[in-house]
């Protein structure tokens, strides 16, 4: 028998405004097992990605898309909870696109957080790459300064098309959630004793922030 | 033999079609040619003539039973193509509140002074033809452009070939025209910001029940007058078909939104703690008629208002809400539990008889996912099995209508047209009514016209002034 896994269940959401290519994104990387079966039944609706993440650690990726309901107001608050992680998409050959950024990045923000208080990795990703003549490409490197200002954790140009950048920017994302878990077990100070109601709390092995199924 | 069969196939499959598509094949020249052209064939075969009729008179006999009208059927004839659509003329065409592809609609373009210019083009004017029409009723004035913002003022340039601009539009977005140096200096109209004084005390005296009635009477006229196939032109992409128009379905999908920051907008602008929580119950209520109604659609919009942040985070007032409140609250939650693709909402629709007013945003995405997922064509053939998945989805449109409607509040107060709305409710106030009709008409007025504040951050900061932390 080898070491017990540790397994990591992490819930992703992929946001951005209408037509940016997120279900383009998710089939890509999840390779296509995902909405090629949808229903619309009662039924799994997000896509899994399972992944090797070292030695002892796989990582379950929870993809949830947005599609279909970008313009109602207050519908993404259902499906942000418990969510760890998140991708903001927008098209690098339209800017309006682009300007709604920092509104999804508000509107994550402001309806979900890690149980630490912590806002939720954002990684962003500047989509159809492939199809950049003109558009945003002179902006892209600005993008940078862009990312620290408005707390992104990342920024990666993709293209669902080409397959480029896509795993690179999960794995990125991924990163980040996994520090952010760590990290709320590390900061503990270990000479501090904190009061507990019963002898011990039951504290779960896998990722803390992420959700429970 | 075997050729008649085949023939009487024919004609009841394009008798369907013909059911299905009224009024679009009403518009469509082609169509009406292939109908022409099919009833001459038909009227010259006259076993096919009587299999034509039966098949018109029966489907006209159920439409007349379903409206519980008794009078005679009048003896259809089979010759012109217009027999085609005898049973077609009662129900949706008759809906004053249809937007037909080919329609006029009154569209407001405000200037950057904030003048107004209302005028009458196609519904599905593009942005060109929208811009040569101002030209040259207005003169032309530089480089003028059209441009898109919302309350927060954000803006959107729109490009010359957009079509259908102004019915698109979301819930406090309007149309302005501006020249290009003009653009970064725009600001929203004040109108676009919401109001600043709530109407709580309009609310105190229209009952829940009362307020849900009118609410659902409204939603139907809205319901109605959409098209199945305005949903698929939604999600494949309304530039691809050209002669149609999904102005039914966006003015149905600005509801839903007007309704849930509606709720948001009352609440927040309750300064008076003790107001607010009753305003709350009342929403809750609200919330519990529409169910009852089955209204589902208006019954998230309430529920979507009340868990606004700007809302939810009024902890306060909700302590104040009586513990029967609050449960009830809390069961109406687990409808809108997105887990296992809506689950709960999707088992206790289905034991639901029609009529009924979906929850829109679930159909929008089923077809979005559907059509996303899977390919439209394999291997240079169509994919049959997509799209029979995006068809019974859209069936569920057409199940949730299969059952005449029969209007909650009274008849003379709704208006004709969706043009003199406001006219006609003046004339209703005036005249001599009991009291009851008069005030229903002043709460249809209220509800058709809310007046909302739609910017998020503004309702966040509202919020935060009623109660701090």
């Amino acid at each position: 028998m080898g070491t017990p896994l540790t397994e990591h269940l992490c819930k992703v959401l992929v946001v951005g405004d209408l037509g940016v290519g997120k279900t383009s994104i998710i089939q890509r990387y999840v390779h296509k097992v995902y909405s090629q079966h949808y229903r619309a039944t009662i039924g799994v609706d997000f896509a899994l990605k399972v992944l090797k993440w070292g030695p002892e650690t796989v990582v379950r990726l929870q993809l949830w898309d947005i599609a279909g309901q970008e313009r109602f107001g207050n519908m993404t608050r259902l499906y942000y909870r418990d969510a760890v992680g998140a991708f903001i998409v927008f098209d690098v050959t339209r800017a309006s696109t682009f300007e709604a950024v920092p509104r999804w990045k508000d509107d994550l923000d402001s309806k979900v957080s890690l149980h630490s208080g912590k806002p939720i990795p954002i990684i962003l990703l500047a989509n159809k790459c492939d199809q950049l003549l003109e558009g945003l490409g002179t902006d892209l490197p600005r993008l940078d300064h862009f990312c620290r200002d408005n707390g992104f954790s990342g920024w990666f140009e993709t293209s669902a098309k080409d397959n480029l950048n896509i795993e690179e920017a999960a794995s990125c994302l991924i990163k980040n959630m996994i520090a952010n878990e760590e990290g709320t077990d590390s900061k503990r100070d270990p000479n501090v004793v904190l009061p507990t109601l019963k002898n011990k709390t039951l504290k779960n092995s896998n990722c803390s922030n992420c959700a429970k199924f | 033999m075997y050729s008649f069969n085949k023939r009487q196939k024919i004609l009841r499959l394009i008798s369907q079609w013909v059911t299905l598509y009224g009024r679009l094949v009403q518009m469509d020249p082609s169509a009406l040619n292939l109908l022409e052209k099919l009833s001459d064939f038909v009227s010259k075969d006259p076993r096919l003539s009587n299999v034509l009729k039966d098949q018109l008179q029966d489907r006209r006999k159920i439409r007349t039973m379903e409206n519980g009208n008794t009078n005679v059927t009048p003896h259809i004839k089979v010759r012109s193509c217009g027999s085609w659509f005898a049973s077609i003329e009662d129900g949706v065409s008759n809906n004053a509140y249809v937007i037909r592809a080919q329609d006029k609609v009154p569209y407001e373009i405000y200037r950057s002074d904030y003048s107004c210019l209302s005028i009458m083009l196609p519904v599905n004017a593009s942005v060109q033809e929208v811009m040569s029409f101002l030209a040259a009723k207005y003169g032309n004035k530089g480089d003028q452009i059209l441009v898109k913002m919302n309350s927060a003022g954000e803006r959107v340039c729109l490009k010359l070939d957009t079509t259908g601009v102004y019915t698109s539009l979301g819930v406090n977005e309007r149309l302005f025209l501006c020249n290009a140096h003009e653009l970064n200096t725009l600001a929203p109209h004040p109108d676009q910001l919401g109001p600043n004084i709530g109407t709580s005390e309009i609310l105190d005296f229209i009952s829940s029940k009362d307020l849900a009635c009118q609410l659902t009477d409204y939603d139907w006229n809205l319901f109605n007058s959409i098209h199945q196939v305005e949903l698929i032109h939604y999600i494949f992409g309304q530039q691809k078909f050209k002669n149609s128009t999904t102005a039914n379905l966006e003015r149905f999908i600005r509801r839903f939104n007007e309704v849930q920051y509606w709720v948001a907008t009352e609440i927040c602008l309750c300064h008076e703690i003790g107001k607010r929580a009753q305003l709350l119950k009342k929403f809750i209520k609200l919330a519990a008629h529409l169910k009852e109604q089955k209204n589902l659609n208006s019954f998230f919009a309430v529920m979507f208002g009340l868990s606004n942040t700007a809302v939810s985070r009024l902890t306060r007032t909700w302590e104040r809400l009586p513990h029967k409140s609050r449960k009830l609250y809390c069961g109406f939650e687990r409808l809108l539990d997105p887990s296992w693709n809506h689950r709960s909402y999707r088992l206790a629709i289905a034991k639901l008889s029609p009529p009924i007013i979906p929850f829109i945003p679930l159909f929008l995405k089923d077809v979005t996912f559907l059509h996303e997922g899977n390919r439209t064509l394999v291997e240079n053939l169509i994919n049959f099995e997509k799209m029979r998945m995006i068809a019974k989805t859209v069936q569920m449109i057409h199940c949730c209508r299969s059952q005449t409607y029969v209007p909650l509040s009274p008849s003379r107060i709704r208006p004709h047209s969706v043009l003199d709305d406001s006219s006609a409710v003046r004339i209703s106030t005036c005249s001599e009514q009991s009291l009851t009709t008069r005030s229903a008409a002043t709460t249809w007025a209220y509800i058709v016209q809310m007046k909302v504040i739609d910017n998020q951050k503004k309702l966040c900061q509202l919020s935060r002034d009623l109660e701090s932390s």
